[in-house]
C-alpha cells in the first residue's frame, strides 16, 4: 500500500515535471517567434518608407531641380539602407540617416512655395511622417520583445532549456552616435 | 463528516461530493486560464494601436464606445458605456405548485447584448470583438418597479420606438451588467484586418478577436498588473492547489457514498 502510494506520488511528480518542461519549451519558442515577428514588422515599414524615396525625389525635382546635393543625400541614404539589411544595429544607423535626409529635403522645400503647396508633396510629407511614427512604435515594440527574450533565456531555470535550444541574446534596434538623433518630420 | 452521517444522508453526501468536484474543477480552470494569461502578458510586448500588426497582440488602453456602432447608454445611470448585457422581465404573480409556493416568476420582455467595444490608447482606436468570450463587466445593477411610476424613462422610450408593448402597471425587473467608458484594461488576442472599419488615417482597422490557439482576454489594468507580480502567481498556484484538494475531497465523498 505504502509502496503503491509512493509510486503514485513519484509518477505524479515526474508527470508534473514533464508538463512543466513542455510548457517552458513552448513558451521559449513563442518568445523567439515574437522577436522574429516584431523584426519582420519593423522591416515592412522600413521598406515602405524606402519605397517613397523615388516619389519624393521626382516630386522635388519638378520644382527644385538644382537642389542636387539634398536629392543625392536621400538617394544615398536609401542605398545604405538596402546594403544594411540583416543587422539591426547597421539598419538602425542607415534608417536614422534616411530620416535625417528626409528632414533636409523638407527643410529645403520651405524655400520653394510652389513645392510646399504641391498636393503631391504634401501627401508624401504626410505619408512619410506617418511611417516615421509607426516605425518609432514598432522599434519600441521590437526592443521590448528583445528585452523579454534576452531576459527569459538568461533566467533560471529557463536558461537550461534555452541552452539546449541554442537560443542566443538578440540585438536591439538601436541607432548609434550621431545617427541617434532621429529628426521628427511633420507636415 | 463521519461514516454514520454519510449513511444517514447518502444522496446529500453524493451531491456534496459532486459539488466539490465541480467547484474544484472550476477553480483549476480559473487558475490555469489566468496562469496562461499571466505568461502571455509577460511574454508579449505591449503594442500601440497606431502601429499594431496583424497577429497576436497585447494592448493597453481605455475602453470607449465601438467606433462602428451607435453610442450605448446605460438605462440606469444615463452614462455612456462600451459593453452591456441588459434584460427586462415582467414579474408575474407567484403560482402555487402543490405545497410549495414559487417565489418569483419572470416573463422576458426584452434583452440586449452589446459586447464589442473600442480600445483607445492615445494613438488610435481599435475595435475589440470578444466573440463570446467573457468580459470584465464589473458594474452590475438591478432595478424593480413599473414604467407607470416613472421608472427607466430612456428604456421606456427605447421600447416604444421598437414597438414593444409594456403595460405601465406591470411590475418589472431590470438588470444590467456593463463596462463603463474610460475603464482601463489590458487586452490580448489576435489582430485581423477589417476593411469596413476605419481607425488610423482611413486605413483598414485592426480587430482583436480570439483565433486559433491565441488566448483572448480582457482584464482591468489593475488586475492585469497584479497578475504578473509574485503575489499574483502565489494566488494562482494556491487556487490551483485548492482546486486539486477540493476535487480530492469531493471524490472521497462520492466513494464514501
Amino acid at each position: 500500500m505504502v509502496a503503491g502510494t509512493l509510486a503514485a506520488v513519484v509518477g505524479l511528480v515526474v508527470l508534473a515535471l514533464l508538463v512543466y518542461v513542455v510548457v517552458l519549451y513552448n513558451s521559449l519558442v513563442r518568445v523567439r517567434n515574437n522577436v522574429d515577428r516584431a523584426w519582420a514588422n519593423v522591416d515592412v515599414i522600413l521598406q515602405q518608407r524606402s519605397d517613397e524615396v523615388p516619389n519624393l525625389v521626382n516630386t522635388v525635382k519638378g520644382y527644385a531641380a538644382h537642389e542636387k546635393t539634398v536629392l543625392e543625400e536621400v538617394t544615398r541614404a536609401r542605398a545604405h539602407l538596402t546594403d544594411a539589411r540583416g543587422s539591426p544595429a547597421a539598419l538602425a544607423a542607415a534608417s536614422a540617416e534616411l530620416s535625417a535626409a528626409f528632414t533636409h529635403v523638407f527643410a529645403v522645400a520651405e524655400a520653394y512655395p510652389q513645392l510646399k503647396a504641391s498636393d503631391n508633396f504634401l501627401a508624401l510629407q504626410k505619408r512619410i511622417s506617418s511611417l516615421e511614427d509607426i516605425l518609432a512604435d514598432r522599434r519600441e515594440f521590437y526592443n521590448d520583445s528583445v528585452a523579454i527574450h534576452n531576459t527569459r533565456i538568461q533566467e533560471f531555470p529557463d536558461l537550461l532549456l534555452a541552452n539546449q535550444m541554442r537560443l542566443t541574446p538578440r540585438e536591439y534596434f538601436k541607432a548609434e552616435g550621431a545617427a541617434r538623433a532621429v529628426p521628427s518630420v511633420k507636415p | 463528516m463521519s461514516g454514520e452521517g454519510l449513511d444517514s444522508y447518502p444522496w446529500g453526501a453524493l451531491l456534496v461530493g459532486l459539488a466539490l468536484i465541480w467547484g474544484g474543477g472550476w477553480l483549476i480552470r480559473w487558475a490555469w486560464r489566468h496562469l496562461r494569461a499571466r505568461r502571455t502578458f509577460q511574454d508579449v510586448a505591449t503594442a500601440k494601436v497606431r502601429s499594431a500588426a496583424v497577429g497576436p497582440v497585447e494592448l493597453r488602453g481605455r475602453i470607449v464606445a465601438d467606433p462602428r456602432d451607435d453610442p450605448v447608454v446605460s438605462h440606469l445611470t444615463g452614462k455612456p458605456c462600451a459593453a452591456i448585457e441588459a434584460r427586462l422581465d415582467r414579474v408575474l404573480p407567484p403560482r402555487r405548485l402543490g405545497d410549495r409556493e414559487e417565489q418569483v416568476r419572470l416573463e422576458p420582455i426584452w434583452r440586449c447584448d452589446v459586447v464589442s467595444f473600442g480600445l483607445d490608447d492615445g494613438t488610435g482606436t481599435m475595435r475589440v470583438i470578444p466573440k463570446g468570450n467573457p468580459l470584465p463587466m464589473e458594474q452590475e445593477e438591478k432595478w424593480s418597479g413599473s414604467f407607470g411610476r416613472g421608472g427607466l424613462p430612456s428604456l421606456k422610450a427605447h421600447l416604444k420606438r421598437r414597438g414593444v408593448v409594456v403595460d405601465p402597471k406591470w411590475p418589472l425587473r431590470y438588470s444590467e451588467r456593463r463596462i463603463d467608458e474610460g475603464t482601463e484594461v489590458q487586452v490580448i488576442g489576435t489582430a485581423i484586418r477589417d476593411e469596413h472599419a476605419t481607425t488610423v488615417e482611413g486605413n483598414a482597422a485592426l480587430i482583436v478577436v480570439p483565433e486559433g490557439r491565441v488566448q483572448f482576454m480582457v482584464l482591468p489594468l489593475q488586475q492585469a498588473t497584479g497578475l504578473v507580480t509574485r503575489g499574483g502567481l502565489a494566488v494562482l498556484l494556491a487556487a490551483g492547489l485548492l482546486g486539486v484538494a477540493t476535487i480530492g475531497i469531493g471524490i472521497l465523498f462520492v466513494l464514501a457514498n
